[in-house]
């Protein structure tokens, strides 16, 4: 009977670990994809100096929340959306326009998927 | 590199964990279910292990939930005649009274051969002697020999039968063992007396049994 309690005790952990998991996740997709419609705000308007440096709050931000994330997404993953953001201050500044579009749309597009496989659907599930 | 041994020893460490947990029991042993959970362990400690882009922490919780549902799952089966007969089938008689049931052999996709040789494990050389011969869930087979085949016990031969208790470990290498002195319902005034009559110390004993009747077995340091 203990070994079942402490099964009980296991399983609850787990899913308290994944429910913060989630939620951090998702306030992480919150304000990167946020910040990231900053500098395409910006970029649509012509203001690479602005851009660049809301991609310079970008990174710094990413850098701060990718040490959490790598706990419990795929290293990789995090290191592909790590590199399109850490590119975007530098295209941003060479004023790269065509580059920085894409490497924001990358950056948005990686995110929503690490997102999306973390969701519980049958799409994620299977 | 080091990263690698780091991860390595924290999943030998989670691993053994969740073994720990789920109970003792020899691969031999394994239920279905017990065998399964076991494999799938190792190939997500191995996975974590190779893989060093995918989280520790990933595989840690699933290897966790693993051992958690198969607790869950086994005292299910405990409590439930329905859920053990899922999980673990239920043990089959293939031989009565000496008598093959080879209808049920076919079924079990167990050969003859297959089947004799497991008897011959057994020291059965001869099915005729065999009363009942049952397949357990584990794969086992358990015999049980016609009354006139079985080996005489102290019982059916009259002879004494003294409980003697189990020959305990009491000194190892010179020093006293607490746990095999109480299995062996004796203290270490009793076992100073026992020494003083062989003259001997405790640093001048390599090992020694003794069980709760007082017989003793003492071999000396070299």
């Amino acid at each position: 009977m203990k070994r079942v309690f402490i099964a009980c005790a296991l399983i609850a952990i787990v899913c308290v670990i994944c429910s913060i998991g989630s939620w951090y996740l998702q306030n992480t997709y919150k304000v990167i994809d946020g910040m990231l419609d900053e500098v395409l705000k910006y970029y649509e308007q012509d203001d690479m100096q602005k851009a660049a440096e809301a991609a310079v709050d970008l990174e710094k931000e990413w850098v701060k929340r990718e040490r959490y994330l790598s706990f419990f997404i795929d290293h990789q993953k995090v290191d592909e959306i790590g590199i399109s953001i850490t590119r975007l201050q530098t295209l941003a500044l060479s004023k790269d326009y065509s580059d920085l579009l894409t490497e924001c749309k990358l950056a948005k597009i990686m995110l929503l998927h690490v997102v999306n496989d973390e969701k519980v659907s049958i799409q994620s599930v299977l | 590199m080091w990263v690698s041994i780091i991860r390595t020893a924290i999943l030998y460490m989670f691993v053994i964990l969740g073994l720990r947990l789920m109970g003792k029991r020899q691969i031999g042993h394994m239920q279905p279910n017990e065998l399964v959970i076991t494999i799938l362990i190792s190939e997500i400690a191995t996975m974590a292990i190779q893989n060093l882009t995918q989280p520790v922490l990933l595989s840690v919780l699933t290897i966790f939930i693993l051992v958690s549902l198969e607790i869950i799952i086994s005292f299910i089966a405990m409590k439930s005649n329905i859920m053990r007969k899922i999980l673990n089938g239920h043990s089959a008689v293939v031989i009565k009274d000496g008598v093959i049931d080879q209808k049920l052999l076919k079924q079990l996709r167990l050969t003859v051969s297959d089947l004799m040789e497991i008897l011959r494990q057994k020291d059965v050389f001869n099915i005729e002697q065999v009363q009942y011969a049952i397949l357990e869930t584990n794969g086992s087979i358990s015999v049980l020999l016609k009354p006139e085949n079985r080996t005489a016990t102290v019982q059916d031969v009259g002879a004494s039968n003294q409980d003697t208790g189990i020959p305990a470990l009491v000194i190892s290498d010179g020093v006293v063992i607490n746990e095999g002195l109480k299995l062996a319902e004796t203290d270490t005034k009793k076992l100073k007396h026992i020494l003083d009559t062989h003259r001997l110390e405790y640093q001048d004993v390599f090992l020694m049994t003794l069980d709760r009747t007082g017989n003793h077995i003492i071999i000396r340091k070299e």
